[in-house]
């Protein structure tokens, strides 16, 4: 890991653990948590992406990232997977469509419609994240898969210096 | 007759109709026009000694609009046919073909990947379905064991792989609502019982809500050895609910 990549590291752990503190908060609306959980994706996924030298503006890496762990077995090794390469790779695959949608939370990526920081639309804004119901924080909460993804994020940024 | 390809569990049937398929509200791509010679008694017939027929689809060569399958592969290749990928089906609407395809693959004999395919296109219906399930917007009152059924339907509903829902009370914190989800199609089970947690509002009630999930053998082995639960939890005096309440 180089120095680019352990910069973006410790701020994406910071992240995370913002997230992980507002999810088990009642007192702020689900879109801080959300916030964060963005956040902190995006700088992991910029943490990999420094690996080969400067990276340009992108809110996709994480995806990339994630996709690139379906093949890697010491990944699914250290992850509690080994030997289960079809419950590994069913994973990831559920995986990577909750990390797009948490992706496309990003404003920047967002368009005219809902993310987790400023009112939207952005020309004639008529709703505001904090009183917003999102669907993905629904996905993430009622959905054994959701929680899943949120483990395996956990557990990713328990031992990120394994795949940096 | 109308053709659609239709990609099923990484098998392509070819769907050959009477009516439109458009006219019941399918919007893949319909190829209209379409005639088919398919002798079913002759092309499946198999008398002792002889191979296996193959029912080999076939494009005429002087008429792309007309199919005609084959009992074998040589026969077609005889007759100038060029071989179509896919299994002929033949029914009388699209409908009658969908139906079909609400009886599960068999999980004994699917492949791995055809069967994840299933499993999401169930995930899909699922989600489709609970936009019109109804369920109250808030408990009937705030109190925990109110608040704990009204969550254990949310998930049930939200959630078509959650089959049963345990709510334990004994030894918890009057704050504290622990529910344990019993799934069969978890991407992995470690040894222990690993619970997550997240903040509940109801009305100014405020709780922690702790769901784990398990698969029926984990909580079998549960059973067994309560030490695999987190810290604290006890199944005795659980109260259940499951899909059909």
């Amino acid at each position: 890991m180089n120095e680019h990549q352990r910069l973006f590291l410790v701020q994406a752990r910071t992240d995370f653990a913002a997230f992980e503190l507002f999810r088990k908060q009642t007192d702020f609306p689900a879109c801080h948590a959300l916030h964060y959980l963005q956040m902190a994706t995006e700088k992991f996924g910029k943490a990999h992406a420094w690996k080969h030298g400067k990276t340009g503006k992108t809110h996709h890496a994480f995806v990339s990232f994630l996709r690139s762990l379906a093949t890697n077995r010491q990944a699914q090794k250290q992850l509690g997977q080994g030997g289960k390469t079809e419950n590994w790779q069913h994973t990831i695959r559920k995986s990577v469509s909750f990390a797009d949608a948490i992706e496309k939370l990003a404003p920047a990526l967002a368009g005219e419609g809902p993310n987790p920081e400023y009112p939207w639309p952005p020309t004639d804004p008529n709703t505001s994240p904090a009183e917003h119901t999102f669907p993905i924080w629904q996905e993430l909460t009622d959905t054994a898969a959701g929680r899943r993804f949120l483990t395996l994020l956990k557990r990713l940024f328990a031992v990120a210096e394994a795949f940096l | 007759m109308f053709l659609v390809k239709d990609e099923r569990y990484g098998v392509t049937y070819l769907v050959f109709t009477w009516e439109d398929p458009r006219r019941e509200g399918y919007r893949g791509q319909v190829a209209e026009g379409v005639s088919l010679d398919y002798d079913m008694e002759a092309v499946h017939a198999w008398p002792d000694g002889h191979e296996r027929p193959e029912a080999c689809v076939g494009q005429a060569p002087d008429n792309p609009n007309h199919y005609k399958v084959f009992r074998y592969g040589r026969d077609l290749r005889e007759a100038g046919y060029q071989p179509v990928r896919g299994t002929a089906v033949v029914f009388g609407s699209w409908s009658e073909y969908e139906r079909l395809h609400l009886i599960p693959p068999d999980p004994e004999r699917t492949e791995d990947e055809s069967w994840y395919d299933y499993l999401e296109r169930l995930d899909d219906a699922s989600r489709h379905r609970r936009q019109r399930a109804q369920i109250a917007e808030e408990p009937v009152d705030n109190s925990r064991d109110k608040v704990a059924a009204w969550v254990a339907r949310k998930h049930l509903i939200a959630d078509s792989s959650v089959r049963e829902v345990w709510y334990l009370t004994q030894g918890a914190p009057p704050e504290d609502i622990r529910l344990l989800e019993v799934n069969d199609r978890i991407g992995w089970a470690g040894e222990k019982v690993e619970a997550m947690d997240f903040g509940l509002d109801i009305e100014g009630a405020k709780f922690r809500l702790f769901v784990a999930d398990v698969t029926t053998d984990q909580l079998e082995q549960v059973k067994r050895d309560p030490a695999l639960l987190p810290p604290g939890w006890a199944l005795k005096g659980a109260t259940t609910w499951s899909r059909r309440g």
